[in-house]
């Protein structure tokens, strides 16, 4: 029961943030679930076999869902095997990055700068993420070219990047 | 094309698939150590922009969790059915001795019989573990070797069955089941607990009934489970429901179970529920234990039912006691049934008028089997719907076609038609004709 009880715990406190962290690393029509899932099926065997959680689960889920993501990289997107595996290394890297400044703050960062975009790029990215639409899906909507449209993306988070760190003056906000 | 790494690094999150000439440009990026430590820089932003504003990628998030625990229990499940080392070594080596013994008997049978002793190679039903078996209601030593008809009851460890060499089963302590079925299509009555099968694909069939229906093996390897509540004593019986669930590891598996019927695939998993199954017979009261709570019914053949502190009888809206049943009165018997034993919820002791079409009173003609004979009490008990005992007078005619005939040429198991008076309880006989003797199955 004890066992059962900790699992459910790591799947209340998890769940939702790995299947973002998994829809970002595989795009919205990859295979989300399935990672997840397979994700959490790992922490329920290594719970099984009498290996509790020392530091935190999360942070252990996030690797088997990298691992995981890898394979679909390789399998599914037929990336060669040194690519996956130091697009994999540098995603830890970030991750890695991410876990040391206080999210909070870049949020407000973040939407300060969103509030500076033009109407049609902040559209866009409305569209695409809160609203989950493809790039080729809104280009086909839109009858826009997808590729213009994808670079388009590319600049305007090179932009919210850009400002982010601006707004930190090179900062790393802890 | 483009050559830009950092949009195609965007490109294979966004999930998009890139072009070898795409990936050669973004391994070499990649490659570099700097442009390493800029990408990580990208992923980072990239994550904060998308955790601040995407939508989740499932439309429900509570279903996916869902879908995730019933994982997690097929898991669980599929566990727990991997069968042991030991056993399996045992039936490994149990395996070679029957085919060492099969394989001098085909020999021999060969000469003798030709073909045929390729059949008498079939494996019989093996059992391990922890069980008993009961046979004809009682108890025999359990040894390796069981039979069909005999009901297999895991101890409180768990029991493995081997049916037909394909059939590899696994029952929870304290299951029940029966073991049925034949050759090639093999077949188990689950009666309560929980049944683990792996079925080797191509060899047989295989069926597992339950209360509320079957399970049956559509096609390649499979593991399913089956299990449903043992009802508990005290239970209001009004609550108690059957559950079965099925959940399927691997292969498929057809079902057709409380009234609904499909396939269930790898990976699902589905409960059918019932409310426990109660059953009503009618029949003549054959007898009556009032110390013993337990009436026995001729309905089809005699049926023994036990009361309860719960148990209702009444007449009409009368409320009655067991002791105001008496032998050769019609009752409809409210019951539910679990394994031999009947449990009356409620006894209904039928009005005359409702048993049959016979009038209370005046000049009426029954047919029917001749039970028995009182010649010297003037009685004939005739069997109609239910037995009736007819009074027979000097004025009482008897014939067997043309022929006068007395009460003593009256034989039980004949047929005969009586024509008779009634008042109350009493049927004087006016007229007896003898049909012939009553035809038996």
């Amino acid at each position: 029961m004890d066992r059962q009880r900790a699992f459910q715990q790591i799947v209340d406190d998890h769940y939702e943030p790995l299947l973002r962290y998994a829809q970002f690393l595989l795009g919205r029509s990859g295979p989300v679930e399935d990672v997840v899932h397979q994700a959490f099926l790992l922490a329920f065997d290594r719970l099984a076999v009498g290996q509790p959680f020392q530091d935190d689960p999360g942070k252990w889920l996030r690797g088997a869902v990298r691992n995981l993501v890898r394979d679909v990289w390789r399998q599914q997107r037929k990336l060669p095997q040194d690519v996956a595996d130091q697009l994999q290394q540098v995603v830890h890297q970030a991750d890695e990055a991410g876990d040391a400044i206080d999210r909070s703050l870049v949020r407000e960062a973040l939407h300060r700068c969103l509030d500076r975009l033009d109407g049609g790029d902040r559209d866009l990215i409305g569209r695409h993420y809160a609203g989950g639409s493809q790039i080729s899906e809104i280009a086909r909507r839109g009858e826009l070219n997808a590729a213009t449209l994808r670079v388009r993306l590319f600049r305007i988070r090179q932009g919210l990047k850009s400002c982010i760190e601006g707004q930190f003056a090179g900062e790393v906000p802890t | 094309m483009t050559t830009d790494w950092r949009e195609l690094l965007d490109c294979v999150l966004d999930g998009q698939e890139l072009t070898p000439d795409e990936m050669a440009v973004l391994g070499a990026a990649l490659a570099d150590a700097e442009r390493r430590d800029r990408a990580a820089r990208q992923v980072q932003s990239r994550c904060q922009l998308f955790e601040a504003l995407s939508a989740p990628a499932v439309d429900d998030i509570s279903l996916s969790r869902d879908r995730l625990l019933a994982k997690v229990v097929l898991r669980e499940k599929s566990l727990a059915v991997a069968p042991t080392q030991r056993p399996g070594r045992r039936l490994a080596a149990d395996r070679r001795r029957l085919w060492y013994a099969g394989a001098t008997a085909v020999a021999l049978t060969i000469v003798l019989f030709g073909l045929t002793a390729l059949r008498n190679r079939y494996p019989q039903p093996m059992a391990e573990g922890d069980f008993q078996v009961i046979r004809d209601g009682q108890q025999v030593s359990a040894g390796q070797r069981v039979e069909r008809g005999e009901k297999i009851i895991a101890g409180q460890g768990e029991a493995e069955l081997q049916l037909g060499g394909y059939c590899h089963l696994v029952l929870q302590p304290h299951t029940e089941l029966v073991l049925n079925g034949q050759r090639g299509a093999e077949e188990v009555e689950l009666r309560s607990g929980s049944l683990a099968s792996r079925i080797v694909p191509g060899r047989g069939a295989f069926t597992c009934r339950t209360p509320l229906g079957i399970v049956r093996v559509l096609g390649t390897e499979f593991v399913t489970k089956v299990e449903f509540p043992v009802l508990e004593e005290g239970e209001e019986p009004m609550e108690k429901t059957i559950l079965v669930t099925v959940a399927v590891v691997s292969g498929i598996v057809a079902f057709d179970l409380a009234g609904q019927s499909g396939t269930l695939a790898a990976g699902a998993s589905q409960t059918f529920s019932q409310a426990e199954a109660t059953q009503t017979k009618t029949g003549v009261v054959r007898s009556v234990d009032v110390a013993g709570k337990k009436i026995v019914v001729m309905v089809a053949r005699e049926l023994t039912f036990t009361l309860t502190e719960s148990t209702k009888i009444r007449r009409g809206d009368d409320a009655k006691k067991l002791d105001d049943i008496k032998v050769g009165d019609k009752v409809a018997v409210e019951y539910t049934r679990t394994d031999e034993t009947r449990t009356a919820k409620t006894i209904a002791i039928l009005a005359e008028e409702e048993e049959d079409s016979e009038k209370s009173e005046g000049a009426q003609t029954k047919e029917g089997e001749v039970k028995k004979v009182d010649v010297a009490g003037n009685k004939l008990v005739v069997l109609v719907a239910r037995e009736l005992t007819f009074t027979v007078t000097e004025k009482t005619k008897i014939r067997q076609g043309d022929d006068a005939k007395t009460l003593a040429d009256v034989k039980v198991g004949d047929r005969v038609k009586v024509s008779y008076n009634r008042t109350g309880d009493n049927r004087v006989a006016t007229n007896v004709a003898i049909l012939g003797t009553e035809k038996k199955d």
